[in-house]
């Protein structure tokens, strides 16, 4: 059985970003003006999360973490979606079906990782802008809610690609765009059920946490915290 | 196997791209994207790969452009490119909407009004354009002035700088002025020290120590992603092997939030800091004695001072803490573990690429890199080497070249000069006529309305030549004060060839070919733009080739004759290449000019991975033959350092944020939303004042706080944090753009405003760190003035 997920390596992690701006324009993600982002309404699938440390008066330090949808094996999203609108596929893709999607905002609630985003206003590209547009992503209406979909349009094509080649697929067919682009290398993708896989080797790390893992959501994207081996995150 | 109709076109459209990696090339796209009530027309046609180089940047980063039907639709690394490895950055990443900007220049544009604002400009066309220019240009030669011709452009190596930097020196005129701000005083020290010009190389990949002495080196670096690449493996390559990391600098950075450890010292000490270092590790002869005694003049040899009494007397371990503010402990633990380290690796102030650092800080960097003995080793500071294009063979002058070059540049600078550019010099000849008039001033590539501490004064002094120029994509500050844009196509609708970026130690020639059938716009190349001024005026002799794909051609069969290097291939290519070179054998599967040509483009392009340690005479080029510690230049600064200016009530610090590093980025609303993701900062301009610091003066968080210099005001955001130190004010520079788009163009604030005649002591290099600001709560009036100066 194929088991997507992915590690992202926090001790490689610069926090440049790459990643953020790769999902963005691969996904066809709508453009948010300062208005927008004012009201908290840009869209990214993928976002550096901040945690802050120290105490007033002590050193501080600064954590950025990578947050995607972590694809979770028993994710709470689709327990809440009244219209089945939000489904965990057969190799473990957490999908979103945007027709089916009434808005509700249910599952932007239920997700503990707040990684769901609703399309507040009807998405817009001054001309010619349009001409960047992938075909492979469709563009989302108002008034559904979008999420990161470990780039499973590019499954469909690294199948496609297999069944081309009339080979099985093989580890690197299949990687999403922000793991593609990574300049610091720090993110790896590929079937965590494949004990020949990297991300399973990585997965088995003494580095290796997993973000509310005491929720029992039992996400797919693992991290290895930063340090030579079980260091602090 | 039956070929079908899809895969008959997939094989066709592979073979006409020429470049198409991956599967099944040419599968066909055909389906409709559509939201709701809202249908888009999608690309249709073959997928095909197109291979061409990044300009977001300096970092000439390989790219490789997925295209559909006519349009683009994303930018990948391309994998076999030594620079980019299949990766790319944020702005990398972004580039696309650069292409597909709605704002960008699609016709010359020719003022019909007052200076400094878009509006005064109408449309017009390249035959007008070209017969303006060409009859000045002409007149200026025929009155035998062609001094007055000036050039300011961006300090990069694209053969369009280079066709215009060559017309500038065959028409006769010594002011080809590069506009590099940041990546002087970093290049400055190892001029100083080794006689070298050029920008360093960090072997970052294998060192086990990185000292970096404010060295924004994970955000904005000369090649960020060379850099990036280069870090992750120093962090997690070798099992057991973790290269450890420390930062010094007022401010906990994107990059300094990475280090393992962040180490606050008072603004503008990182120089003292080093010395501290280097006091402590002279002082308990940590120091690599071979090397220093082999291989260096002036550690304790000098005849009138040395390096080592110079310390002593001007840089006691006390001194520096309390110049620093870090404790003796520290210092001496951080000397320590640098000299204790197999390769210990010490980076100066590098702030990206408009705010580079003073030469005084980037030289104690350096001179710590020499104690340790670190100096063109594995995992140590390397001295690139030249492409073997990088220079043309000389310009033969006419008589009229001839003579506007024994006229002095406009800026003053002549090869006896530290700086290679002076732009506060230069407004000032500009403005006030002497030593002689300039006529016409092209500027590409750089924006030095926005980027200069010279600005107000640069802007009134363009008011006073005649004709100026700009080469723009997308407009930028400086093209709002000239009389003609041009506009520049994207690097994606143009072929070009990059040697080398700064800071990468192996010489390079990437071909960029152009993702696009046919141009957007009604864009031509600058380097065709002079190719035709050429021809008008009669400097073919000079520039011979009929246009810019001619050149790129002609350029590969000057590299087949170098006889050296490999197409750029696999990590298993290039360890290959690296031992056959090293017992003297050159296989580089290619027989003739015409299949190096064809697997540059199937590949990104050639290069030579074989880097010589120890070649002593290539990298210590003063009379020597060794490195100078300079102990003459070090007691001239250590004599001025004290003297700083203590006016206005705050230190100013400024950085760059990678997504709007360079004053570029901020026109795209992509990168407006990821300033800054420690503080979730999105398309405005802050400032980070420390909570204590903040207390004092009344500021509360979030709140609009006005920061004044001695002749200017900015209203900006107040962030209160601990991210920076006491007694400091850390503004990002990229924002308060006067042009740009209408995502840029008056969004933020520019702090480069509050700078004024600011010069480092003894280099003269422009001087970003040493202002001082007056904050205070922003009144009714400066929201007003700054909400103005927004819409």
């Amino acid at each position: 059985m194929t088991r997507w997920g992915m590690v992202i390596d926090l001790d490689r992690c610069t926090a440049c970003q790459a990643c953020v701006v790769a999902c963005q324009v691969e996904n066809n993600i709508p453009l948010a003006d300062r208005v927008d982002c004012e009201h908290g309404r840009g869209i990214s699938w993928i976002r550096l999360a901040p945690f802050r440390e120290g105490e007033h008066g002590t050193r501080p330090s600064l954590r950025l973490i990578p947050i995607l949808c972590m694809h979770c094996e028993r994710p709470p999203c689709v327990k809440v979606c009244p219209a089945t609108a939000t489904i965990i596929g057969e190799e473990g893709l957490v999908g979103q079906i945007y027709p089916r999607c009434i808005g509700c905002r249910y599952c932007t609630t239920a997700c503990p990782y707040t990684v769901r985003r609703f399309n507040w206003k009807r998405p817009e590209w001054p001309e010619p802008m349009e001409q960047g547009l992938s075909p492979d992503v469709s563009v989302r209406p108002r008034g559904v809610v979008e999420k990161c979909s470990f780039c499973h349009h590019r499954l469909q094509r690294a199948k496609d690609k297999a069944r081309f080649e009339d080979r099985p697929l093989q580890e690197g067919d299949y990687v999403p765009a922000c793991v593609e682009t990574c300049p610091a290398e720090a993110m790896f993708f590929g079937d965590l059920d494949d004990p020949r896989s990297t991300v399973a080797r990585l997965a088995e790390s003494p580095r290796a946490i997993r973000l509310l893992e005491e929720l029992g959501t039992k996400p797919k994207v693992i991290y290895l915290s930063k340090g030579e081996s079980g260091g602090d995150v | 196997m039956t070929i079908g109709r899809r895969e008959f076109i997939g094989l066709m459209a592979g073979a006409a791209a020429g470049t198409a990696v991956g599967f099944p090339a040419g599968r066909i796209f055909d389906s409709t994207l559509h939201s709701g009530d809202q249908f888009l027309y999608p690309p249709r046609g073959p997928e095909q790969f197109v291979l061409s180089v990044c300009r977001e940047c300096s970092g000439g980063c390989g790219v490789r452009a997925r295209r559909i039907g006519e349009r683009v639709v994303k930018l990948d690394g391309n994998p076999l490119h030594p620079i980019s490895g299949g990766r790319l950055c944020a702005k990398g990443q972004a580039a696309l909407q650069v292409l597909y900007h709605p704002d960008r220049v699609r016709v010359p544009l020719r003022r019909a009004g007052a200076r400094g604002s878009l509006a005064s400009f109408r449309p017009s066309s390249w035959d007008a354009a070209l017969n303006d220019i060409a009859a000045r240009l002409q007149s200026l030669r025929d009155e035998q002035h062609p001094e007055s011709l000036v050039l300011i452009r961006g300090d990069d190596r694209t053969l369009g700088t280079r066709i215009a930097r060559r017309f500038v020196d065959a028409f006769g005129s010594p002011n080809d002025i590069a506009f590099n701000g940041g990546g002087e005083a970093e290049a400055l020290a190892l001029l100083v020290t080794q006689g070298v010009r050029a920008t360093p190389a960090y072997d970052l990949r294998a060192a086990d120590y990185v000292l970096s002495l404010g060295s924004e080196m994970l955000e904005t670096p000369a090649a960020p992603v060379y850099t990036a690449r280069a870090y992750g493996d120093f962090r997690q390559t070798y099992p057991g092997h973790r290269g450890k990391f420390v930062h010094v600098d007022p401010r906990l950075s994107i990059t300094a939030a990475s280090a393992d450890e962040w180490i606050p010292i008072r603004p503008g000490s990182h120089a003292a800091f080093a010395f501290g270092l280097a006091t402590a590790i002279v002082g308990e002869g940590l120091y690599d004695r071979a090397f220093v005694a082999e291989r260096t003049i002036g550690f304790e040899d000098g005849a009138d001072g040395d390096l080592r009494s110079l310390i002593e007397q001007y840089f006691p371990l006390e001194k520096a803490a309390e110049q620093t503010g870090v404790s003796v402990n520290v210092i001496l633990r951080v000397a320590r573990e640098l000299a204790g380290a197999h390769n210990g690796l010490v980076l100066g102030p590098h702030k990206g690429p408009l705010i580079g650092g003073r030469l005084f800080d980037h030289l104690a960097a350096h001179i710590l890199n020499a104690l340790v003995g670190n100096i063109d080793q594995r995992g140590g500071v390397l001295i690139p080497e030249e492409s073997p294009l990088d220079s043309w063979p000389a310009v033969e002058r006419d008589s009229v070249a001839a003579s506007g070059h024994r006229r002095p540049r406009l800026d003053g600078v002549d090869a006896s000069s530290t700086i290679g550019n002076d732009l506060e010099q230069l407004a000032q000849a500009l403005a006030s006529g002497q030593p002689y008039r300039a006529e016409v001033l092209f500027v590409a590539g750089c924006d030095p309305i926005y980027a200069s501490p010279a600005r107000q004064r640069f802007a009134s002094a363009l008011e006073r030549v005649p004709l100026v120029v700009s080469f723009a994509t997308i407009p930028n500050d400086t093209s709002l004060y000239a009389d003609w844009i041009l506009p520049e196509p994207h690097y994606l609708e143009q072929w070009d060839l990059h040697t080398s970026p700064p800071s990468v130690a192996f010489p390079m020639v990437s071909v960029a070919s152009p993702a696009v059938p046919k141009p957007l716009h009604d864009t031509r190349a600058m380097g065709d733009v002079f190719l035709t001024l050429a021809r008008r005026i009669e400097l073919q002799r000079a520039l011979p080739w009929s246009d810019v794909p001619t050149l790129v051609r002609a350029e590969i069969d000057r590299l087949y004759q170098v006889r050296r290097g490999a197409i750029m291939g696999t990590d298993f290519d290039q360890a290959w290449v690296q031992m056959m070179e090293r017992a003297g054998w050159w296989s580089p599967g290619y027989a003739n000019a015409d299949e190096l040509w064809q697997r540059s483009l199937e590949a990104g392009g050639w290069w030579d991975p074989f880097y010589d340690h120890g070649d002593w005479s290539r990298v210590f080029r003063r009379k020597s033959g060794r490195f100078d510690f300079r102990p003459d230049v070090v007691r001239q600064f250590a004599a001025v350092s004290s003297s700083l200016d203590s006016s206005g009530s705050l230190a100013l610090v400024l950085f760059e944020p990678l997504s709007v590093a360079g004053g570029t980025g901020a026109e795209l609303p992509f990168l407006q939303a990821i300033l800054d993701p420690g503080f979730d900062a999105q398309w405005e301009t802050w400032g980070e004042i420390h909570p204590d610091t903040a207390a004092v003066l009344g500021i509360r968080d979030g709140s609009p706080i006005r920061v004044a210099s001695g002749h200017e005001a900015i209203v900006v955001r107040a962030r209160v944090t601990e991210r920076i130190v006491q007694g400091a004010i850390a503004i990002p520079v990229g924002l308060g753009r006067l042009a740009g788009g209408r995502w840029a163009a008056g969004v933020g604030a520019n702090p480069l405003r509050l700078l004024d005649r600011v010069r480092e002591p003894v280099s003269l290099l422009p001087d970003f760190g040493s202002a001082r600001v007056l904050v205070s709560e922003a009144n009714a009036t400066d929201r007003r003035a700054a909400g103005r100066i927004e819409r």
